[in-house]
């Protein structure tokens, strides 16, 4: 699971208060590097749609913040800088969590990341 | 005295045409008493199917769709590798640096279509959600792609995110028409506002005719596909039954268009499937 995923998914569990379903908590216990080509545009776009924040506090998360220096918010004149660029598709999408979980911050539910992949199924009681 | 036999040639012709008809009648009933007992047949299957969704329509999927496709997910992978040329002008036009959700992904195979995007492949079942992911282990890869195991009937998805997201064959699996409104419902809420909707679904106009909307369809499961435990049978295939529902055309347009802000652009049929664009309204 890459980084750019936990930006995008939320806590479903009934009793999460709602200002709590978003972000999700990190718990990593095996992680990896994987190269992806380089896409200058797509990352300067994505820049919009995603949650700064967000990533910054998942980059801690798994203890990469001395790895991957980034800075507390995206300078303006981004495109110019292709070394921040590269740090960033680094960030988002060649790190890639395979074992570890994923915990709701309302209700401490963890759901588990197993083979890279986040199980987020709830069972019955758990549904809306 | 002739004719008096001529009288009793008569009769006797008279008896057998009478005996005939007789007979004929007869068959005629029996045919018609074989049909009774097909239909009563006909209606005891379709009784079981609604009966189980009563019970339990999770259950009920859970049974005839989940794990089906556990036990198929190594053979189906290999026969559903080709994009849909509508599928893939749909993800492939959008703006570099989308969002695209697929929802029901199966193996993947719509998950990697253009590098100008990130697609989230989300699928409930574990086995094809597994195929999914490996077919993103390769050393250099253009293409983005998460998959993660999730339930359509509530995402863990956040709301109004995603610029595109596809429902490809996915909505046929759900057995109650409230289901089929709730995984819409999640579809629509996750789109972002003036974001696009694909969703492909079987239809019940097709060249196969069905007698009825709600069907279970056998997948013959080759041996080379086989677990451990099917290898002990001494076959050369199983069958096993995956539950459908065939829309009629207009059956799901109908749903979309509760949603007041949903715009539905297109309801077309392609291949044997009933296909729908829609676009979520720009807030106001």
């Amino acid at each position: 699971m890459k980084l750019i995923t936990h930006n995008m998914l939320e806590s479903r569990v009934k009793d999460c208060p709602d200002d709590k379903r978003f972000p999700l908590g990190i718990n990593a216990t095996k992680v990896i590097e994987q190269k992806v080509v380089l896409n200058k545009q797509f990352i300067i776009n994505i820049l919009t749609k995603i949650d700064w924040e967000v990533l910054l506090e998942a980059i801690k998360q798994i203890g990469y913040n001395e790895k991957i220096e980034l800075p507390l918010e995206i300078p303006v004149e981004i495109e110019k800088d292709d070394d921040l660029i590269m740090k960033i598709h680094h960030a988002l999408l060649e790190i890639e969590i395979i074992e570890g979980e994923l915990i709701c911050q309302g209700t401490g539910r963890k759901f588990t990341i197993k083979e890279g992949i986040a199980n987020m199924l709830l069972n019955s009681e758990e549904l809306k | 005295m002739e004719k008096e036999i001529e009288k009793e040639i008569e009769k006797e012709i008279e008896k057998e045409i009478e005996k005939e008809i007789e007979k004929e009648n007869q068959n005629e009933i029996e045919k018609e008493i074989e049909k009774e007992i097909e239909k009563e047949i006909e209606k005891e299957n379709q009784n079981e199917i609604e009966k189980e969704n009563e019970i339990n329509a999770d259950d009920f999927e859970s049974k005839f769709v989940n794990q089906t496709y556990s036990q198929i997910a190594e053979h189906f992978n290999q026969t559903r590798k080709k994009v849909w040329p509508q599928v893939f002008d749909f993800i492939s036009n959008s703006e570099c640096g989308s969002l695209v959700a697929d929802i029901g992904c199966g193996n993947g195979k719509n998950c990697r279509v253009s590098e100008n995007i990130f697609t989230l492949g989300s699928d409930r079942n574990e086995e094809l959600a597994k195929i999914a992911n490996n077919l993103n282990n390769l050393p250099t890869c253009q293409m983005k792609t998460s998959i993660i195991i999730d339930d359509n009937l509530n995402l863990s998805l956040r709301s109004n995110f995603f610029d595109k997201v596809i429902s490809i064959a996915v909505l046929h699996h759900f057995s109650t028409i409230d289901r089929r409104i709730l995984a819409l419902q999640e579809l629509f809420r996750i789109t972002k506002p003036g974001g696009h909707i694909l969703i492909t679904v079987w239809a019940f106009e097709q060249k196969k005719k069905y007698e009825k909307q709600d069907v279970m369809i056998p997948w013959k499961l080759q041996k080379r596909f086989f677990n451990q435990k099917q290898l002990e049978k001494d076959q050369e295939q199983i069958e096993l039954k995956r539950y459908y529902h065939l829309f009629y055309k207009g059956e799901l347009k109908e749903l979309i268009e509760k949603f007041e802000n949903i715009n539905l652009i297109s309801e077309t049929f392609n291949s044997d499937n009933w296909v729908y664009l829609c676009e979520k309204k720009k807030q106001q």
